[in-house]
């Protein structure tokens, strides 16, 4: 679950790290009199997304250029709080359609002697924590480690005992902090741990972090919090339901799966994220186009898969779909070909359909398929149903073999009575 | 020859009454897997499945001699079950549970450094050595004992990957799943070195996915030596939409690692035969040994 900035910023307070003083706004007159109320000459006017790249973000359709700015009067706050609302912002990290803004953050604009920042997040590849420290704020810090590694320094964290006390001492010195300046970032650095530790949290980054007169604070901040934890957290629970149901969705799957749109041709349904994958990358091989990514959860019962189906056959520009599921675990194959068939009787499916099932209970499910839909192609491995559903997404033939002649007719029938693979 | 389980290996079951737990358990007792007990809090000196049923591992294990333990313990208890294993020098604990939370994980990993066990998974389907021992969730009748060594992060693709090599008359020593999890037990390395010195072991194959550092360490293992044994690797994801990728927090820490490109690069560089397509790995394997 990524987190606005609004609600990153509130856990930092809890947690006792300086942030500027700040308020939400879900209208222009809001943002206004968040302003008036903060008081001051300046203000940051943020619109919320829970993506980075605001600043340099455009709004979809619009010439307006950037989701933070700097506002020196009231009235302009609200007037850059109505141009943000509403819309949708473009970053590097959106996607092209943007996020849209349903809220801004005011935010009192604070002067600082020097930006600096601070990471803490899950490292896999020593498989702990780390914390990186860099003596520059602002810019991207995955930008700093391509281009300029000297520019970050990484301290291995423990969850229990916080920051390598003399790692951090090390890279603090390297950086040139003077003593006061030094003190308050080990001082941050434990809280943000401490703040990790308690609220799941996989990814906090402070950037960039505000430095003046030996003190810190929290000039932007973006946090990820682990999804699988979220069932005790209340105060994130409580954020993720503060997001309208229109609006952006920050967990992968809602309906009980994952679903992304591609632009092609062939509808896809596979279970489990790595054979998703492999599905693809076997269409592309053989020269199609998939339609979308469909990873569905090995726990999925009939009704999912057919509301998954449901989803699919909806898609613009659809010329054939194809299933592909390795049973194991808790997914059985009869519980697709029973999908498969309800779907059916509703609505019979008007594309092509190729259907490769293999391990536990594939055999009962073919024959189910072979029996009840004569239609159906059935595949006898991922690389003869990955080039039949490209081969009849490009010829665009129906789905009944009685109907096909010649390549496809042969190919459908040496397939169809060889299917044995996997027997359950 | 097979590395990790083989006809020897006593397994206890921590959660055992559960459905699941229960489920496979039984498949695992057809198979011919030695069960030799289970752990449930609570309903220490019952009977389940004709298993003794325990309160806690250790006294499981002094009783029964018990050198792997399978975990199918709910999400939220779960890594205190990994950690009650390692207290008790389980050798091999074998996690199937998904959805732990990371910390808790980072919490198992600080213990699992120094301790005498060693962890596979979380969210693992288990381990196979066909004929011998069957440990987790992974289907039946797709085995076949043989020559390849498998080793994968996810699980349906981990079935495809062994169906290949048994359509393609190679068969399989041991085949390994290490769990999808970004803080996990034994990695690519780790089973490389065992299929490396384990003699029925003639190639390995190894299925990795986008994200995460895996490849790359077992490219830097495999180019820092004479491993002596064909490697082939398929990476899943060449082709998968950007925004399957969360990748922020792990692509950061490595910069440039992370994606099909360049793990496929790093493998090819240290030598190993990299396929494009998944469809490709059974005639591949084949074609390395024979």
């Amino acid at each position: 679950m990524n987190l606005h900035e609004y609600q990153a910023k509130a856990l930092l307070r809890d947690y006792g790290i300086k942030i500027p003083e700040g308020r939400v706004a879900e209208s222009p007159e809001e943002a206004e009199a968040a302003a008036r109320e903060i008081g001051g000459e300046e203000w940051m006017v943020k619109a919320q997304i829970p993506a980075g790249g605001r600043a340099e973000g455009t709004f979809k359709g619009q010439d307006l250029k950037s989701g933070i700015r700097t506002v020196k009067t009231l009235v302009n706050v609200g007037a850059d709080a109505r141009s943000m609302l509403g819309r949708n912002l473009i970053t590097a990290q959106t996607g092209p359609e943007g996020m849209p803004v349903e809220r801004v953050y005011v935010e009192l604009a604070v002067k600082v002697d020097r930006e600096v920042s601070l990471s803490l997040l899950m490292d896999e590849f020593n498989q702990s924590f780390v914390l990186l420290v860099s003596p520059e704020g602002g810019t991207g810090i995955e930008d700093s480690l391509t281009h300029r590694p000297d520019a970050v320094a990484a301290v291995p964290v423990s969850l229990a005992q916080g920051p390598d006390a003399a790692v951090l001492d090390a890279a603090l010195e390297r950086y040139g902090f003077p003593e006061n300046q030094a003190e308050s970032m080990r001082d941050l650095a434990r809280k943000m741990v401490a703040l990790a530790r308690e609220r799941d949290l996989t990814l906090l980054e402070i950037n960039p972090v505000g430095i003046t007169d030996g003190e810190c604070i929290a000039l932007d901040a973006k946090i990820i919090a682990d999804d699988n934890a979220l069932y005790r957290q209340e105060t994130l629970l409580r954020m993720e339901a503060e997001e309208p149901a229109s609006g952006n969705r920050r967990r992968a799957s809602s309906d009980g799966f994952n679903y992304i749109r591609m632009g092609g041709d062939i509808a896809c349904m596979t279970v489990g994220a790595g054979l998703s994958m492999a599905t693809l990358d076997a269409l592309v091989h053989f020269g199609g186009r998939p339609a979308n990514f469909l990873d569905l959860p090995p726990d999925s019962k009939v009704n999912r898969v057919t509301s998954a189906l449901e989803l699919l056959l909806g898609g613009d520009g659809i010329r054939c779909l194809f299933i592909n599921v390795f049973g194991g675990g808790i997914m059985r194959c009869d519980t697709v070909s029973d999908a498969i068939q309800v779907i059916n009787r509703v609505r019979p499916f008007r594309v092509p359909l190729v259907v490769r099932l293999a391990g536990t209970n594939s055999e009962l499910a073919n024959r189910r398929l072979r029996e009840g839909m004569p239609g159906v192609v059935l595949a006898p491995n991922l690389a003869e149903g990955a080039q039949l559903a490209v081969q009849l997404a490009r010829t665009g033939k129906t789905a009944d073999p009685r109907a096909q002649e010649g390549w496809l007719q042969k190919i459908i029938q040496r397939v169809s009575g060889q299917v044995q693979e996997g027997r359950g | 020859m097979s590395i990790l389980v083989d006809s020897e290996t006593r397994v206890l079951c921590q959660g055992i009454t559960g459905s699941q737990a229960s489920f496979y358990t039984e498949r695992a007792i057809s198979f011919g897997t030695r069960m030799v007990a289970g752990v449930r809090p609570g309903k220490g000196g019952s009977t389940h499945l004709g298993l003794p049923v325990y309160d806690d591992v250790l006294t499981a294990r002094s009783d029964t001699d018990a050198d792997a333990s399978v975990i199918f313990v709910p999400k939220d208890r779960a890594a205190d079950a990994i950690l009650e294993s390692i207290d008790a020098e389980i050798p091999l604990i074998i996690c199937i549970t998904e959805h732990i939370p990371v910390l808790d994980m980072a919490r198992v990993r600080e213990r699992l450094d120094g301790s005498s066990s060693r962890l596979l998974g979380p969210n693992t389907p288990g381990i196979i050595t066909p004929e011998e021992c069957r440990i987790g969730i992974m289907p039946r009748q797709i085995f076949r004992r043989g020559r390849a060594g498998i080793i994968s992060r996810s699980s349906t693709l981990t079935y495809e990957a062994i169906w290949q090599t048994t359509d393609a008359g190679l068969g399989q020593s041991t085949c390994v799943g290490i769990g999808g999890d970004p803080l996990h037990g034994l990695g690519f390395v780790d089973c490389l070195e065992m299929f490396g010195s384990d003699p029925e072991t003639e190639l390995v194959v190894l299925v990795g996915e986008i994200g995460g550092t895996e490849e790359e360490r077992a490219a830097e293992y495999l180019d820092s030596r004479e491993f002596g044994k064909p490697v082939l690797a398929y990476i899943a994801g060449e082709h998968a939409p950007t925004e399957t990728r969360m990748g922020h927090a792990s692509a950061i820490i490595q910069s440039g690692s992370g994606t099909a490109a360049t793990k496929k690069a790093a493998l090819a560089a240290a030598g190993v035969h990299v396929v494009d397509s998944p469809v490709e790995i059974g005639a591949t394997a084949k074609s390395l040994i024979t």
